[in-house]
């Protein structure tokens, strides 16, 4: 009995253990690692640059796993110089200062002289602008980033929908910051006040907050606890003033949210004066003492320096170009005076309260949003399918001049667009508009213009001018199918075309786009002039297309001239610049300045990454 | 509500010992040879609950009704009389849950079935098996099984008719015969419905401000019109055999009403089911028992309007198959079992990938009978091959018995689910298919005991699995989904079941489930998140009183929160229903029952899924009528 008994069981066990157990376990969201108890960004981390634990010395930033300099230094013997301000290399690597005088704008001088500037040892820097000394002596920015008025911050931010991130990017250089958590899918972005970032997260139907700019309480695009909650699908978020505006397609609403502490004023920039540093002679560590009497206790007891951005929020010691330490205070946390810190320390961030919800009707589906005087202009997608899709086919006038009482002016019907349909005989197209934006007095709409079913596109790519009670129809169709952003950019209007994407059996994997493009058009003319995404010719012959995915331009923002064109399919952001009336590439597979900043990491497991939102940082 | 399917013995227990049954709410009638089909006999230390239609009839409008009390079951609703309805069993999804009339499987391979095309008219008994059945079942059991037992020809001449009509402009309706037929015997059933369907529900249209009152909203496009039939023939044939044949057809046109945020005012749906079966059992006198089991099954599909287009939509899935089983005890202590199945499965749709594959399945089992049968061990596995995946599905399990009517039973296995056609090859609207998916695996265990005695019964159990290659469904440019394996979760629950009849005129039910999942293979915004559309706590009490020329009956059905998404930041909010009726059966020869139904006697407004609203109070007046010439 015993032998059966045993029998069975060594059966049982030994088909299941043959089976094996499921693999578990939390992983690091896509684009990161494991590294100690959390996850890192190996490729953009300057304190995991490459690897784990693999730090990039101050004035140095991390780019595709290594360090470099940061925009404006220069690399002299090895080490990160600000050749305007270094002492040692003022104004070439190979001029150094007199042991008593210090270097200002690239010159060795007897002391500073700018009303500018702040002696931060043998350097005059504006801490103001100066990445190297970002608020103070030896703040530097330790991601690519700008210093704007005393605080580090990017000039940049790419929502990554898929993987529920944000990343930061530096415009000049091209550079990315490390991916930051955010939500769960961001799918708008929007800036509030001066220091917060607004994301509106489709998955947890979320309106989150994170610091635009770096402080020591913790990296630009920390995100605070604070949120507010948002119908389904938040599509678009628009900041003006303390109010803000958040279409929800799938509730069919426009939610109006009001900031409770708008008036505060921004924070204040760091008392310079107060962190003036001490230099260790090396090998020697001595406690320096800062007004106030505080002392800063120096770094590791083996006498070596913490590592630059060390995630302690207290003082650190940073390592000096020339192997020295010197210590760097404390700094106040940069959050709003009005701001709140939640049970768990971290920053609420600003409190937003809704203070109104205007219905559409269902299957309106508002997708965007555009405010011109004290106007809102939403369009109105409509629904799946053709009786739900004449729900919408409109643009609807919302009057905010009292925007916590929000009420509806006026509509638009589209119905009366010439939608120049291909092939009348294959059945109807429907406007489909999505995106809006206001320039001056007008108003443009780009319309998909999709088979109302299918989503098909049965007709060009349209831009509709709305000016004052007339409306003028830009085709776009020669270079343009399925628009789905629009932007002024000077006198013209940018547009981006998703195309028609195909699908091809078996696998129904994306195999083809039709007519994506990014395009500038002139109002005044109806000329324009497109921009085609196009992968290098042998892309995709030996790898099947991995090196170079099909490009699905979707949501820009437009920055110093340029326009960062975000990536539906593999998280890439393309670099275009107006040139002579038409667009030309900057930073992409045949730009001039280099390849397709790769905003969002590829998920391992879908190959997708989107690029939801950019925004250029005020 | 239910019986309790542990105490149901596999054949071998009673074969080697003369138990004494505890009583069930369904006792076999002696006569009639339990199909191997039957969870209680297939997977004797599983846990079955087996739900009596008849003591149901004129309470329950459909199976999801019946099965909503259930443990360890979740009923999903899209709201009102012939509305899509789906069946999650232990945290498992619905199509993780395998759907069998008598014994045929319904739906396609992978596929959850839609319990609105289970009519209750037709129905004897419905056998829930909970815990992946795979082992047993094969492929598509991750929670379990349902067994719709169809209606059981009578050899004394029957007649049967029932009609309702209640809220939403609803009626309901079904005939039927049973008696002799050229030797054996026969039974026909026809039903119908009709519901118009509109109801009016509270929608908030300003549900991120607060201190705003909702607004009443029509439900519309809701209407559904049903009817088919069923045709059962049994004889006994020469040499010791017994056959029993099957036709079932079903049809059923209704409107597809969307979401309350995103009305489908158009859409549509038009389905058509049938179904044939074979079923071929002989005893054999050296003991041992074959049964052999053919079958074909129709399903047409046709979507259109809404999201769908103004083209229809249409597919047409066919299955055909055949198992053989044959069991046998050795040596007093063996029940072998052994299963081959065979068959085929095929989808016609319109992008014309038109998928086929074949199916086939072999399955051993031995239950070495123990203490005179008072401890069973049971062990089996079972390999199947689904087109070009191959699943291995072992399983073990044992019960004890104790004396003073206790009971103990404990089960451990695997069990996995192919991917539907539909998830492998095949667009439709927004969702792509994905070629690439592998099948899902289940491991898992469950426990329970139980004390039965004459009046009634008590069962405490709790399990525990572990799934990993969980399909689910990712985001895909611009604007699609896509299915991917990447998912792991556990699911862990406590299942307490309860019967009472302290008096031939009161009876008394409860059930209670607690449900605990996560995800186990994530990233941090859905690590260890619960799963969605899995309510922690379920909590069913039922009780019936009075003689049967007045009974009275009142039922609680309580469900928490639920979310509705992965990173638990959006919530359906807690629902309880109240239902209450009285049924007098007037007349007994003809017996002439009248039952009054009132639903949702609180008139709780709550939706289900992603904002289908479900229906207000609702009253229902039956009429149901049945003469039996064997009756006094």
């Amino acid at each position: 009995m015993n032998t059966r008994l045993a029998g069975l069981a060594a059966v049982a066990a030994a088909l299941l253990l043959t089976t094996g157990c499921p693999s578990t376990g939390v992983v690091c969201r896509t684009g990161t690692d494991r590294c100690g108890n959390g996850c890192a960004d190996y490729q953009a981390d300057v304190r995991n640059c490459g690897a784990c634990g693999k730090a990039c010395v101050q004035g140095q930033v991390c780019s595709a796993g290594a360090c470099l300099c940061q925009a404006g230094t220069t690399s002299c013997d090895g080490q990160c110089s600000v050749l305007q301000t270094d002492a040692r290399h003022c104004g070439s690597c190979t001029t150094s200062c007199g042991a008593s005088e210090v270097c200002e704008q690239g010159t060795c001088k007897a002391s500073c002289q700018l009303g500018t500037s702040t002696q931060c040892g043998s350097s005059c820097v504006d801490v103001q602008r100066d990445v190297q000394n970002c608020g103070g002596c030896g703040a530097a920015c330790t991601a690519p980033q700008s210093c704007k008025h005393g605080q580090c911050g990017y000039d940049l931010v790419a929502a990554c929908f898929s993987t529920g991130q944000v990343a930061g990017l530096q415009a000049g250089t091209g550079l990315r910051g490390p991916l930051m958590p955010m939500g769960s899918g961001p799918a708008a972005l929007a800036a509030f006040g001066n220091h917060t970032l607004l994301s509106a997260d489709g998955i947890d139907r979320r309106l989150n907050q994170a610091t635009l700019f770096a402080s020591a309480g913790g990296a630009a695009l920390s995100q605070l606890a604070g949120f507010n909650h948002v119908g389904a699908v938040a599509n678009q978020v628009l900041v003006d003033g303390e109010f803000v505006y958040v279409v929800n397609a799938e509730s069919s609403t426009l939610q109006v949210l009001q900031g409770l502490d708008a008036g505060c004023p921004a924070p204040a920039p760091v008392d310079a004066g107060c962190v003036d540093p001490v230099r260790v002679a090396d090998g020697g560590l001595v406690q320096p003492t800062f007004p106030g009497g505080a002392c800063v206790t120096p770094g590791p007891s083996d006498g070596g320096c913490f590592p630059v951005g060390e995630p302690d929020a207290g003082a650190s010691l940073l390592m000096l170009a020339d192997g020295g330490c010197f210590t760097r205070p404390t700094l106040p946390p940069v959050v709003s005076p009005c701001s709140e810190l939640s049970d768990a320390g971290v920053a609420a961030g600003v409190q937003l309260l809704t203070v109104a919800e205007l219905n559409f009707g269902t299957n309106t589906y508002p997708q965007s949003l555009a405010k011109a005087g004290h106007t809102l202009w939403v369009p109105l997608y409509g629904g799946f399918g053709a009786t739900a899709a004449a729900a919408g086919q409109k643009v609807v006038k919302v009057d905010v001049t009292n925007p916590a009482s929000p009420v509806v002016s006026g509509t638009i019907d589209l119905g009366q667009v010439d939608l120049k349909v291909f092939n009348p005989d294959a059945g109807p197209s429907s406007p489909r508009p999505y995106a809006i934006t206001a320039s001056g007095d007008d108003v443009y709409v780009a319309l998909n213009n999709l088979d109302p079913d299918t989503y098909e596109p049965k007709g060009p790519g349209l831009v509709l001018k709305v000016s004052g009670s007339s409306l003028v129809t830009y085709d776009l169709g020669d270079v343009c199918l399925n628009p789905v952003w629009v932007q002024p950019m000077g006198a013209r209007l940018a547009v981006s075309c998703g195309g028609r994407a195909v699908y091809s059996p078996p696998t129904y994997a994306l195999t083809a786009v039709d007519k994506a493009a990014v395009v500038l058009l002139d109002p005044a003319t109806g000329a324009h002039s497109g921009w085609s995404p196009r992968c290098p010719a042998d892309a995709g012959l030996s790898d099947g297309g991995t090196s170079c995915p099909l490009i699905l331009p979707s949501r820009f923002t437009s920055q110093g001239g340029s326009l960062y064109v975000g990536d539906q399919n593999a998280g890439r952001v393309f670099v275009l610049e107006a040139v002579d009336g038409g667009l030309v590439e900057r930073r992409g597979y045949f730009g001039s300045a280099g390849g397709p900043v790769q905003a969002c990491s590829v998920s391992s497991v879908t190959g997708i990454s989107n690029v939801s939102d950019l925004l250029a940082v005020p | 509500m239910g019986g309790w399917g542990a105490m149901g013995w596999g054949l071998f227990s009673l074969a080697a010992h003369a138990v004494e049954l505890p009583p069930v709410d369904v006792p076999l009638p002696t006569d009639e040879p339990q199909s191997t089909s039957s969870p209680s006999r297939r997977d004797s230390s599983g846990a079955t609950t087996i739900i009596d239609a008849a003591t149901h009839q004129g309470e329950a409008k459909d199976v999801a009704a019946l099965l909503a009390p259930t443990p360890g079951a979740v009923v999903t609703d899209s709201g009102g009389v012939g509305q899509n309805k789906s069946l999650s069993l232990r945290g498992a999804s619905a199509n993780g849950v395998l759907v069998l009339l008598d014994g045929v499987p319904l739906g396609g391979p992978g596929c959850s079935f839609d319990l609105a095309r289970l009519p209750t008219p037709i129905i004897d008994k419905l056998e829930v098996l909970r815990g992946a059945a795979g082992a047993r079942y094969g492929p598509g059991g991750l929670g379990g099984v349902v067994n719709v037992v169809t209606r059981r020809p009578t050899s004394s001449a029957r007649l049967f008719a029932d009609v309702s009509q209640g809220s939403f402009s609803t009626t309901l309706a079904s005939a039927g015969a049973s008696g002799a037929l050229l030797g054996g015997e026969g039974l026909v059933v026809l039903h119908g419905a009709r519901s118009v369907g509109d109801f009016t529900y509270q929608r908030d249209l300003q549900p991120e401000l607060d201190g705003n009152a909702p607004t009443t909203q029509t439900r519309q496009n809701n209407q559904a019109l049903v009817g088919g039939g069923l045709l059962k023939y049994r004889a006994a044939l020469p040499r010791g055999w017994t056959l029993d044949a099957l036709a079932e057809g079903h049809g059923l046109s209704r409107g597809l009403a969307g979401t309350s945020l995103n009305p489908t005012p158009d859409a549509h749906e038009q389905t058509e089911r049938a179904t044939g079966a074979l079923r071929a059992t002989k005893h054999f006198e050296a003991g041992g028992e074959l049964q052999a089991l053919a079958w074909g099954r129709g399903d047409w599909s046709t979507l259109q309007g809404g999201p769908f287009g103004p083209a229809p939509f249409a597919q047409t899935q066919t299955g055909a198959g055949a198992e053989v089983v044959f069991t046998r005890l050795f040596a007093e202590r063996h029940g072998l079992t052994a299963l081959l199945s065979g068959g085929s499965e095929a989808l016609v749709e319109p992008t014309g990938k038109n998928p086929a594959w074949g199916r086939f399945g072999a399955m051993v089992a031995d239950e070495v009978l123990l203490f005179d049968g008072d401890f069973a061990v049971n062990a089996s596995v079972r390999v199947d091959q689904s087109g070009h995946f191959t699943t291995l599905s072992p399983k073990a399990g044992a019960v004890l018995r104790l004396p003073k009517g206790f009971e103990l039973r404990a089960n451990g296995g695997q069990a996995a689910r192919a991917p539907s056609f539909q998830e492998l090859y095949v667009m439709q609207g927004h969702l792509l298919p994905n070629p690439e998916l592998q099948p899902e695996r289940a491991l898992y265990v469950d426990g329970a005991a139980a004390l039965a005695r004459e009046q009634g019964f008590v069962s405490v159990g709790g399990f525990y699995s572990l799934y990993e290659n969980l399909i689910s469904y990712e985001y895909y440019p611009p604007q699609l989904s896509r299915p991917y394996n990447f998912m792991a979760a556990s699911v862990a629950g406590l299942e307490v079941d309860g019967h009472l009849e302290p008096r031939p005129w009161l009876s008394v039910s409860a059930g209670y489930t607690l449900l605990f999942t996560q995800n186990l293979k994530d990233d941090e915004r859905y690590w260890l998140k619960s799963l969605p559309y899995r309510p922690r706590h379920k909590v069913s009490a039922a009780v019936s009183a009075g003689p049967r020329w007045l009974r009275a009956r009142g039922e609680v059905l309580f469900q928490s929160e639920q979310f509705v998404n992965r990173t638990q930041t959006v919530a359906l909010p807690q629902r309880t229903f109240v239902n209450v009726g009285a049924s007098s059966t007037v007349l007994q020869h003809p017996a002439l029952t009248v039952s009054l139904e009132v639903k949702n006697l609180l008139d709780v407004q709550s939706a289900d899924l992603d904002g289908y609203p479900l229906p207000p109070r609702s009253v229902f007046l039956t009429l149901a009528v049945a003469w039996d010439a064997a009756s006094p």
